[in-house]
């Protein structure tokens, strides 16, 4: 009596097309990605370049978006400063995925004592708005780009955590884990091999999401001169040095602002979608 | 049936009255009904009324929206006052399509298409929500399995029914559910109204749903499952009530997956199969003389007969429980789960824990797999001391009642199968020992390189199985193994465990609330009422003569096939 498999196999649906919201800001964030990898192929000048005579232009053919006060091409930094305020986004929010990652774990398998101590650490710096806990950070760690990444990453750590240690519950609960139990003396064996792996499942979701607060505050950091400091361009502090022009060139200071306005969009857009593709996937 | 007559007469006065003028001519069908129970009717023809069609269709096809076939293909059904119509099928095979379809709840997207489809004589194909809803609010009742997700948790009791009563003048209405509340069995009236569904118990809660079902007196009343999700015992008390609401002329479908549930009250029954009705007749003839080969298949799964003796009680056992007692704290206080049981089980054997919700069985299951720790007590396995919740790695296997759950989402079985095995042999004998386990539960080798998700319940079921057996242990836990499975496929995974048991030689705690299951498959029985042994002994001496009281209620409840006809089952056989 050989049951032939798949008699009844379910047919999964397929999930209907991403909307054309979700195409765009997909091709803005390959765009900003190549723009931070690759600046030279968007813009060949040279971002530092200053040229007085020519200062606060408007947008002419030869300085699609106008220049700065120095006379310095906008469109060319905005390109060039993609690296800088990219790369703090990105850095910081995997540092904040590491963190909470850890203690998320820690909090979801460990005992009542370690969760409830845990739980209340991030509950705590949970209150604080994440700027606000970075702006303190550094106040002790002092300015430039690697304390910028190291108070962004710790502030947007808890978020995660909360995360994971929700996840990391649920999958220790499960009717698997406990299986998996019977079969090995080992629990780390089965932190490892089961509730790790499923607990992160649904992860890249709250990553998207993080990726474009992180990217907001870099550059907000940076707008108040915590972050790199000029001549470098960066978005925030591009925005920083010419907020003073916003009546004779307004170009200085809309272009940066909007590149940080897209960019941190197109991530939530992305990051949404991810979470209701993620949600569909994760119906029985 | 004539002790509902008399309640209906009582309460059928004000949901009359609130009814629109429309809706005028139930009174004198009930009326009619009156006449047709016993002296003192006054409409002439009482028989005309009686056997009067409320519902009639022809070729009922139903599809839906990107699907290739219709899910119902081509049913006829007829339903007529003052009858139940069961409708019993396994999983798929549209009988709750055809039902819902029936009340206009196919739901969107689905395609309802019939020769002729008529409700209380008028042709109700085409008919906007708008004319479904009004019906369906007060000539159709409708009671679904899960009570708890058909009661809005947020709302009382009285809210809920009184929902359906909202022509009645405020004053009255309250007065009114707590009448429909007594109707339906359910005690302290005043104080379950202003309770929430989550507040009551199984029971309560379905008698509640059929409460509000029955809010606007309909005349046909519709139960998909109704008593599927509760205990035995309780069982048996709502499908009485269900059967007491027919009287009076009013008319019932039942749905159902269980056959011994339907054969007890409906007057006819429709076997359903892929979409059509393969068989269709009074239920006596229908069960007892099935023409199709379906019916038969079915009738032939139903659990029945007993498995013998098994090992004798002479050999050493494996497993031995003695005083196991485990309390939760809920709320602060302290929870008696389990209190003082005492077990064995020897190599190839079956033993039998047998309970309701609540009655502990789960908690020994995980007391004896040590994901729990007994608070007193002694759990011995062979010669190691498992009191203290001691892991034993591959030693116990354990069958869980979920199978879907119980798989690591991204694991193939391969994979799932694989991790057991790995416990005993290394990693290049691993393949050929799955392919071995696969074998030996039935399921194709290229089964490996599956998900289980693709594979139906009865397979990952088997799946379950394989990799239990994988590490070769010596004691199996099956936790309600074939609960969640369709009669004819729970019939093939009661026929593999009774047989690894019997040439593997693995000692089984088999974990049932299902009587008749337990009959088929245990040599030895434990019964737990409230987390205590009421009973325990051999399985046919439970069976015949039952000390407990408790255990002769739990028997008298099991709904029973009428035995099959005599030289029927010897051509059969």
């Amino acid at each position: 009596m050989t049951v032939t498999a798949g008699a009844r196999a379910r047919v999964r649906l397929p999930l209907p097309a991403p909307p054309l919201a979700v195409w765009l800001a997909a091709a803005t964030l390959a765009l900003a990605a190549l723009a931070a990898l690759a600046p030279d192929l968007l813009a060949g000048g040279d971002p530092l370049h200053t040229d007085l005579p020519a200062a606060h232009r408007p947008p002419s053919p030869a300085h699609p978006l106008g220049t700065d006060q120095l006379g310095r091409d906008v469109f060319t930094r905005i390109v060039h400063g993609a690296r800088l305020s990219l790369l703090i986004g990105v850095a910081a929010t995997a540092l904040a995925v590491a963190i909470g990652v850890g203690l998320g774990l820690v909090a979801g398998i460990g005992g009542r004592f370690v969760d409830a101590v845990a739980s209340r650490v991030f509950d705590l710096l949970g209150a604080f708005p994440e700027i606000l806990l970075a702006l303190v950070l550094i106040a002790f760690t002092g300015t430039g780009t690697a304390n910028l990444v190291l108070a962004i990453g710790i502030a947007a750590a808890p978020r995660f955590a909360r995360v994971m240690r929700a996840e990391t519950r649920a999958v220790r609960g499960s009717e698997y884990v406990a299986q998996a139990g019977l079969l090995t003396r080992s629990r780390p064996r089965v932190v490892v091999r089961h509730i790790l792996p499923n607990a992160l499942r649904s992860l890249p979701v709250v990553i998207t999401l993080g990726l474009g607060t992180s990217i907001l505050g870099a550059a907000a950091l940076s707008f108040l001169g915590f972050g790199p400091q000029p001549p470098e361009p960066e978005w925030g502090s591009m925005l920083a040095e010419a907020h003073g022009d916003l009546r004779v060139a307004w170009w200085s200071v809309a272009f940066p602002g909007a590149a940080v306005t897209v960019v941190v969009l197109a991530t939530t857009v992305l990051g949404r979608h991810a979470g209701h593709r993620f949600e569909r996937r994760a119906q029985p | 049936m004539t002790l509902a007559h008399g309640r209906k007469a009582a309460t059928a006065g004000p949901v009359t009255d609130a009814r629109p003028c429309a809706d005028r001519r139930v009174p004198a069908a009930i009326q009619a009904d009156a006449a047709h129970a016993g002296p003192g009717g006054d409409v002439a023809d009482p028989a005309r009324v009686v056997s009067e069609v409320v519902l009639r269709v022809r070729g009922l096809r139903v599809g839906f929206r990107g699907g290739a076939a219709d899910v119902v293909d081509g049913v006829d059904l007829e339903l007529r006052r003052g009858e139940i119509l069961a409708i019993v099928g396994e999983s798929g095979s549209g009988k709750s399509v055809t039902t819902r379809s029936l009340v206009g709840l196919a739901g969107a997207g689905a395609r309802v298409r019939a020769e002729t489809f008529e409700l209380f004589g008028e042709p109700a194909l085409g008919r906007s929500e708008r004319q479904w809803r009004r019906l369906r609010g007060s000539r159709i009742g409708l009671v679904f399995q899960d009570a708890l997700v058909a009661l809005d948790p947020l709302r009382t009791v009285e809210a809920e029914i009184g929902e359906a009563l909202r022509e009645l003048p405020r004053a009255r209405r309250a007065a009114r559910v707590e009448e429909l509340l007594t109707s339906v069995g359910i005690a302290d009236p005043a104080i379950r109204k202003r309770q929430r569904s989550f507040q009551l118990s199984g029971g309560q809660r379905q008698r509640a749903l059929i409460a509000s079902a029955l809010a606007r007196d309909p005349d046909i009343l519709i139960a998909d499952e109704p008593t599927t999700a509760l205990d035995v015992t309780v069982q048996a008390q709502v499908l009485d009530l269900l059967v007491r609401q027919v009287a009076g002329g009013r008319a019932m479908i039942l749905v159902s997956h269980d056959l011994a549930v339907v054969a007890a009250v409906a007057d006819r029954i429709a076997v359903m199969r892929a979409g059509r009705i393969v068989e269709q007749g009074q239920a006596e003839r229908v069960i007892t003389d099935p023409r199709h080969e379906y019916t038969r298949q079915l009738l032939d799964a139903v659990p029945r007969g007993c498995a013998g003796a098994g090992p004798p009680a002479t050999a050493a056992p494996i497993l031995t429980a003695t005083g196991l007692t485990k309390s939760y704290r809920v709320r602060g206080r302290s929870v008696a789960a389990v209190q003082d049981v005492g077990f064995e089980v020897r190599a190839g054997e079956v033993l039998g824990v047998v309970g309701e919700s609540g009655s502990g069985k789960s908690t020994v299951a995980k007391m004896v797999t040590g994901l729990t720790e007994p608070d007193a007590g002694a759990l011995r396995f062979g010669a190691t001391d498992l009191t203290r919740a001691t892991r034993l790695p591959g030693q116990i296997g354990l069958v869980a009642q979920d199978s879907a759950g119980s798989f690591d989402p991204r694991y193939r079985v391969g994979e799932i199968i694989g991790e057991a095995v790995a416990l005993r042999v290394g990693r290049r004998e691993r393949r050929a020992e799955v392919a071995e386990l696969l074998r030996a539960v039935h399921l194709p080798a290229d089964c490996a390189d599956r998900h289980p998700r693709e594979l139906s319940g009865g397979q990952r079921q088997r799946v379950n199985i394989a990799r239990a057996l994988g590490s070769a242990p010596r004691l199996v836990v099956c936790d309600e193994p074939v609960s969640a499975l369709d009669i004819s496929v729970q019939a093939q995974i009661l026929a593999l465990i009774a047989e690894l048991a019997r040439e593997r030689g693995v000692g089984i705690v088999f974990i049932s609330h299902d009587l008749a299951v337990v009959r088929q498959i245990c040599h030895r029985l434990l019964v737990l009422h409230r987390g205590v042994v009421v009973e325990s002994g051999p399985a046919e001496d439970v069976f015949t003569a039952p000390a407990s009281p408790y255990t002769r209620a739990l028997l008298d409840s099991v709904p029973r096939l009428p035995a099959p006809d005599a030289t029927e089952s010897d051509v059969r056989a």
